[in-house]
């Protein structure tokens, strides 16, 4: 008996080998079978995440241990739970529209957001970074806060100021980039004057130019290369900076953990990496600094010196 | 003598039903709805409540206990859910004497195909990839996925011809 190739289970039956050999070999010269044999060898190239199963059962034993309790308890809990952080919230948005109008807005691990201000200033957040300005007051006193790294685009007007924990930017109108992240803070110019200011002085900075602190020390200035940063091309580049800053821009950018076990994270690096593809992150990062690194798990990496 | 019965409470056996099933749910899973942290989730909470209820199942039970809280929860979790696959390519190799143009095809292949992949229905790509992943017969899955033989061949065929068309042309 014949087939016909679009009968609906001819695939199937070629699959497991339950064809007769008549049907095979005329299929096998049709146009599609080469085709199908790309796909099939494909499919072979793709790989899975791994499952281990040992460390699987030790996690299981853990959560077997305090499931029982939050199945008992789960009615009451869950209620109270529910009435607090009710009442919280709506104290809260009391508060808030009594006292201030704040807009924060925040980027999650591997995102970056572009922000228009009311004065259409145009800020770019990028990823695990925070900005907080007073909605009511913003127009007449330019004023925001900042966690993490910006790229600011100041719309020309009155004296517009970003506030990090780690010193003072104030502008006219201009471009810049803000990156303000445990100790260091980190201001480059690329349109108009910008002053810095810290604890200790204060810089002014040209188009071209860059400052650098680490550690609330003094503001020097170095020059910059590039019309704007490099992170809104989808790339982070370092110059001269202590490993863990790479490190820790790779965790922002990729949404993983790094390990670092035995490495000596103070060593410098100079370089980049893009936000494409984790694996030529990797490699571009680590290879140079002849360090290896393996995937335990989807998104956690473990670092070793090689 | 009275026939021992094997208790799901006693550890050694719970453990060995961990060991034989865990990894494999997690992957079927895995291949329905291509998220490997929820479908890692839903394995624990799965064999959670068969240490609860471990007194309650009888030991040759225990497996299509566990399919069938999994099969429930994941319908709860993610039903909402459009599904996002990571497959993850295998590395390059770093030497090679293929042209680099060759290499483009390839990742442009790979690329298409995994997307192709991820379109499927959640009851095509399932069969497609327990059959070509875990090499599972026709007849081991449709006794897991509680469908007929018949069945699995159908999506086999299905699950073949749609991605054939859409790596023909992309923009299906």
């Amino acid at each position: 008996m014949k087939k016909d190739f679009n009968e609906d289970d001819f695939l199937g039956k070629w699959l497991s080998g339950d064809l007769s050999n008549e049907d095979r070999k005329a299929f096998e010269e049709s146009e599609d079978y080469v085709v199908y044999k790309d796909i099939l060898r494909g499919v072979e190239r793709l790989d899975k995440p791994v499952f281990d199963v040992e460390k699987g059962l030790k996690a299981q034993k853990i959560y077997n241990t305090s499931y029982k309790k939050a199945k008992t308890s789960k009615v009451f809990k869950l209620r109270t739970w529910i009435y607090s952080a009710a009442a919280v919230v709506l104290v809260l948005i009391g508060l808030r529209t009594i006292f201030f109008k704040d807009v924060t807005i925040r980027t999650k691990m591997a995102q970056t957001q572009v922000v228009t201000l009311p004065d259409h200033s145009v800020v770019t957040l990028n990823a695990d970074s925070s900005l907080k300005y007073d909605k009511d007051s913003f127009l007449e006193h330019r004023e925001l806060y900042l966690k993490g790294e910006a790229f600011f685009d100041v719309h020309k007007g009155s004296s517009f100021t970003v506030t990090t924990k780690n010193g003072k930017i104030t502008v006219l109108g201009t471009t810049f980039d803000v990156y303000s992240r445990d100790r260091t803070l980190e201001v480059h110019c690329f349109e108009g004057k910008i002053s810095v200011k810290n604890e200790i002085n204060e810089v002014i900075l040209t188009p071209g130019k860059g400052t650098k602190s680490n550690k609330k020390e003094e503001l020097s200035i170095v020059e910059i290369s590039n019309p704007k940063p490099d992170w809104l091309d989808g790339k982070s580049s370092f110059f001269e900076v202590p490993l863990e800053r790479l490190i820790k821009e790779l965790e922002r950018q990729y949404n993983i953990k790094i390990r670092t076990g035995n490495i000596d994270t103070k060593r410098v690096f100079t370089g980049f990496f893009k936000h494409t593809n984790l694996k030529v992150a990797l490699s571009t990062s680590f290879d140079p600094m002849n360090i290896s690194y393996t995937f335990e798990g989807d998104s956690i990496i473990a670092l070793k010196n090689k | 003598m009275p026939k021992k019965v094997i208790s799901v409470c006693e550890e050694k056996v719970y453990d060995k039903l961990y060991r034989e099933h865990a990894e494999k749910i997690c992957y079927y899973l895995y291949y329905k709805y291509g998220d490997m942290e929820k479908a890692q989730d839903i394995v624990q909470d799965s064999f959670a409540k068969l240490w609860i209820n471990c007194s309650k199942i009888l030991f040759g039970a225990a497996k299509s206990f566990l399919y069938k809280i999994a099969n429930n929860a994941s319908i709860n979790a993610l039903v909402h859910q459009k599904t996002v696959l990571k497959y993850q390519e295998i590395a390059q190799k770093t030497y090679t004497n293929e042209s680099p143009e060759f290499q483009m095809e390839e990742k442009e292949f790979m690329h298409r195909l995994n997307r192709a992949i991820s379109d499927l229905k959640d009851g095509q790509r399932e069969v497609f990839l327990l059959n070509r992943m875990e090499n599972k017969t026709y007849k081991e899955i449709a006794e897991m996925l509680e469908i007929s033989v018949k069945a699995v061949e159908k999506r086999m065929h299905l699950a073949l011809v749609i991605l054939r068309k859409k790596i023909k042309s992309p923009n299906i």
